[in-house]
């Protein structure tokens, strides 16, 4: 997808990539947990006495509280604030090569933002086995926080975010079961609405530009 | 003995690597084949990969004389390059196989050093630029772009 800008011409937008509720460890263990719940009621169907259907009951709606509550966290952001796009000069970023990337995102019903960290991450990941036995590692190799403009624009957030990945980088590396992945992620502390965070991946080619 | 010769042992992606590669034997063996192969290889903690870029060879060899094989190989504009992190390394080569019959293949490696090179516009195609496939479906809400923005250090 791409953008106009003040100039009339395109420039590309980065999805964003999240998590959107800032760690996807508590939708994910929230879901167990009910998963669990659910399955422990039907594995034990004759083990909960005379008051059987009551009990099960209380146990699928206790362990539905804290998915519950993901959600409703989910449904309150989303009535506070759009989704966010970064907007970028180009599709790469050239190693040596001066960028400003735009983050945007639709502001409603009052929600602030308290505090924004904007950073710049290298990392690596490798794969090593096979079927069931694959797993991930990803390590990060460089991490370097931004200095970013916030643009107050009534019901929008405009953040403008200078730059640089310099020389050797490294650039982007994708082979199979290696990849180096640049990162641009956000954090944001909100108020009138749960905190957030956003990440785009940014693709640098082996190349540079002199500077 | 195999001897691997370069001018330098740094290539930017997108060049040409161009070097000599010569075979003297120890007595009098006649090799099938000797083979001259640029390529990659991984090391550390993911699967093992490896890829090989370009290769030249030469059959036509006479018994006991020393066998020179020029190569000019074009290091690929997308990479990889050469990495050393931490959880894995790439590692680029110029490998030398000597294929013997009826004996081990006599081997010699050279160790290279891929690294970024200098963007040229004439490299690119359009093709390079169609990102179709990141295409997004949601729209933007407004952009709110027409009222005048007041600027706040974050």
């Amino acid at each position: 997808m791409s953008s106009v800008d003040s100039f009339g011409s395109e420039k590309p937008r980065l999805p964003d990539a999240g998590p959107v509720l800032g760690s996807t460890a508590w939708p994910v263990w929230s879901t167990m947990l009910l998963i669990f719940a659910v399955a422990m009621v039907f594995v034990f169907k004759d083990g909960f006495g005379a008051d059987e259907g009551r009990t099960r009951f209380w146990i699928v709606l206790v362990a539905s509280i804290p998915l519950l509550l993901v959600i409703v966290q989910l449904v309150r952001l989303r009535r506070a604030m759009g989704k966010a796009e970064l907007i970028v000069d180009s599709w790469v970023t050239l190693l040596g090569q001066k960028e400003n990337f735009v983050y945007r995102r639709p502001l409603r019903g009052g929600a602030v933002v308290e505090k924004l960290e904007v950073v710049l991450e290298c990392q690596e990941s490798v794969t090593h086995g096979s079927g069931r036995s694959r797993r991930s590692k990803t390590e990060v190799v460089s991490r370097r926080e931004l200095a970013p403009t916030i643009l107050r624009i009534p019901e929008q957030l405009h953040v403008q975010i200078p730059l640089r990945i310099d020389r050797p980088g490294p650039p982007s590396i994708d082979i199979p079961d290696h990849r180096v992945e640049w990162w641009l992620r956000l954090s944001l502390t909100m108020s009138g609405c749960p905190s957030t965070k956003s990440s785009f991946e940014i693709q640098v080619p082996p190349e540079y530009v002199e500077t | 003995m195999i001897r691997i010769e370069i001018p330098s042992p740094q290539v930017e992606v997108g060049s040409a690597l161009k070097g000599q590669a010569s075979w003297t034997p120890d007595k009098e063996s006649k090799p099938r084949a000797v083979r001259v192969s640029l390529g990659w290889r991984t090391e550390g903690r993911g699967n093992r990969k490896e890829g090989t870029c370009d290769e030249t060879e030469r059959s036509d060899i006479t018994p006991g004389s020393t066998v020179t094989l020029p190569f000019d190989f074009q290091v690929p504009l997308e990479g990889p390059v050469s990495y050393e992190g931490k959880l894995m390394k790439i590692i680029w080569e110029i490998t030398v196989r000597v294929d013997l019959p009826f004996a081990r293949d006599e081997i010699e490696r050279k160790e290279i050093r891929v690294v970024p090179g200098l963007y040229r516009i004439e490299n690119h195609t359009d093709e390079d630029l169609d990102f179709d496939d990141l295409d997004d479906d949601d729209g933007a809400e407004d952009d709110g772009a027409e009222d005048e923005p007041e600027i706040n250090r974050a």
